[in-house]
C-alpha cells in the first residue's frame, strides 16, 4: 500500500518537474524570439529551410485540401443554412466560424503531424547522436541556433497557410454559394467584410501564431528530454503529439470561450 | 603550459568520439556552421573560407559528402579541420586511434598538424586521464 502512495507520489513529482520545465524551455523559446543573437547567418539557415519544409513543400496538397474542404464543407454549410433560413447569417457563420475557428484548427492538426513530428524526431535523433554535444563543444547555443530560428518560422508558416488556406476555401466555397442561392461576387465578398470584427482578426492572428510556437515547442521539448537512447523515440514522440493535440483543443476551446464572450 | 591553459577554461577544441559532425548537414556546412554561428559571417563567405582550407589540407574532395558517405579516416580529417576553424587556440585530439579504422592513418592527422601548423594541437586521452577528465570531458 505504502508503496503504491510512493509510486504515486513519485509519478506526480516526475509530472510537475516535466511541466515546469516545459515552461521553462517554451518561455526562453520565445524570449529568444526578440534576441538579435538568434539571427545569425546558421540560424537563417535553419529559417529558410524550415519555412519551406512547413509551407512551400506542401503548398500543392494544400492548396487542393483547401479546395476540396471549400467545397463541400461550405457546401454542407450553405445548405444548412439555406435549410433553416438563415441565409442573413451565412457571412456571420463563414467569417466566425469556418475562417476564425475551423481553418485555424485543422491547420493545427495537419501541420503538427506533418512538421511537429518532423521537427521531434529530427530533434531526438540529435540528441541521441550527441550532436548537442558538439554544438555545446563549440559554444553553438541550441536555443539560438535551432530552435528559434523553427518557433519563428513555425509561427510565420501557419499563419501564412491558415491565411491562403481561407483565402482558397471561402473562394471556392462561393462556387456553391453561386448555384444554391445565386449571390454575385461582389455582394458575397463585401457581405464577409461587413461582419468581420477587429475581434476575429486578433483571434484568428494570435491563435495561428500560438499554434504555430506549439506545434514546434512540444515536439522539440520531447526530443531534448530524451536520454540519448534510440529505442526511446518512438514513445516520446507519441507522448508528445498527445501533449501537442491536447493543447490544440485546449487552445480551441479558450477561442471559443472568447468568441462566446 | 597546454594543460595550464585547459585548466583555466574550457578554451580549446575538441576532436573527439563525442563532439560527432552533425548528421543533417554536408562537410562543407558542418565547418563552415561555427563561422556563420559566432562570426556572422554570410554563408556564401564562410563557405569559401572552408572551401580554400580544405584544398590546403587536400581534403577539397570531401567538399560536398554527406556524413554519412564518410570513412572514419575522412571524418576525423574533417573534425580536426572544424577544430582549426574554430576561435579556440588548442586542438585536442581525444584517443585518435579509438576514431580510426587502421592505425597507419593516425599519419595523416600528423600531416594535416604540419599543414594546419599555426594553431597547436595535442593529443589526449581524456577517459583515462582522471584529474583533467571533469574539467574537459563533455558530460
Amino acid at each position: 500500500m505504502l508503496k503504491f502512495f510512493e509510486n504515486i507520489g513519485n509519478f506526480v513529482f516526475i509530472y510537475i518537474a516535466y511541466i515546469v520545465n516545459f515552461y521553462k524551455f517554451s518561455v526562453i523559446c520565445f524570449l529568444n524570439i526578440f534576441n538579435p543573437k538568434s539571427y545569425n547567418p546558421a540560424s537563417r539557415k535553419i529559417l529558410i529551410e524550415q519555412i519551406f519544409y512547413t509551407s512551400l513543400e506542401i503548398l500543392p496538397i494544400f492548396i487542393f485540401l483547401a479546395m476540396i474542404f471549400g467545397v463541400v464543407f461550405m457546401g454542407f454549410v450553405v445548405d444548412l443554412s439555406v435549410k433553416y433560413s438563415m441565409q442573413d447569417y451565412l457571412s456571420n457563420i463563414i467569417v466566425k466560424f469556418i475562417v476564425v475557428e475551423f481553418v485555424p484548427f485543422f491547420m493545427a492538426l495537419y501541420i503538427s503531424l506533418r512538421t511537429g513530428l518532423r521537427v521531434g524526431i529530427k530533434t531526438s535523433i540529435m540528441n541521441v547522436n550527441s550532436e548537442f554535444k558538439t554544438l555545446d563543444a563549440y559554444k553553438i547555443d541550441i536555443v539560438n541556433y535551432l530552435f528559434t530560428p523553427r518557433v519563428v518560422a513555425g509561427m510565420i508558416s501557419f499563419l501564412s497557410l491558415a491565411i491562403l488556406f481561407s483565402v482558397i476555401m471561402v473562394l471556392s466555397g462561393y462556387i456553391f454559394i453561386f448555384f444554391s442561392i445565386n449571390m454575385d461576387f461582389t455582394r458575397f465578398i463585401t457581405s464577409l467584410t461587413e461582419v468581420v470584427t477587429i475581434k476575429d482578426i486578433l483571434i484568428f492572428v494570435l491563435k495561428s501564431l500560438f499554434f504555430g510556437f506549439l506545434i514546434i515547442v512540444i515536439p522539440s521539448f520531447a526530443g531534448v528530454k530524451i536520454k540519448a537512447r534510440y529505442i526511446e523515440i518512438p514513445v516520446a514522440m507519441s507522448k508528445a503529439m498527445v501533449g501537442l493535440f491536447a493543447s490544440i483543443f485546449l487552445m480551441e476551446v479558450i477561442s471559443l470561450s472568447v468568441q462566446l464572450i | 603550459m597546454i594543460q595550464k591553459h585547459i585548466k583555466q577554461s574550457r578554451n580549446f577544441a575538441l576532436v573527439s568520439e563525442s563532439t560527432p559532425l552533425l548528421r543533417d548537414l554536408n562537410v562543407i556546412e558542418n565547418i563552415a556552421l561555427i563561422l556563420e554561428y559566432h562570426d556572422k559571417i554570410s554563408i556564401k563567405k564562410a563557405q569559401s573560407g572552408v572551401n580554400d582550407i580544405l584544398k590546403r589540407c587536400g581534403a577539397d574532395i570531401l567538399s560536398y559528402k554527406k556524413v554519412y558517405e564518410l570513412d572514419k579516416k575522412d571524418s576525423i580529417i574533417v573534425k580536426y579541420i572544424r577544430a582549426y576553424m574554430s576561435n579556440f587556440e588548442i586542438i585536442l585530439i581525444d584517443r585518435p586511434f579509438s576514431m580510426l579504422d587502421k592505425m597507419e592513418d593516425i599519419q595523416s592527422i600528423f600531416e594535416l598538424s604540419e599543414v594546419l601548423d599555426d594553431k597547436a594541437a595535442q593529443i589526449v586521452d581524456l577517459k583515462s586521464n582522471e584529474y583533467y577528465k571533469d574539467k574537459y570531458v563533455l558530460q
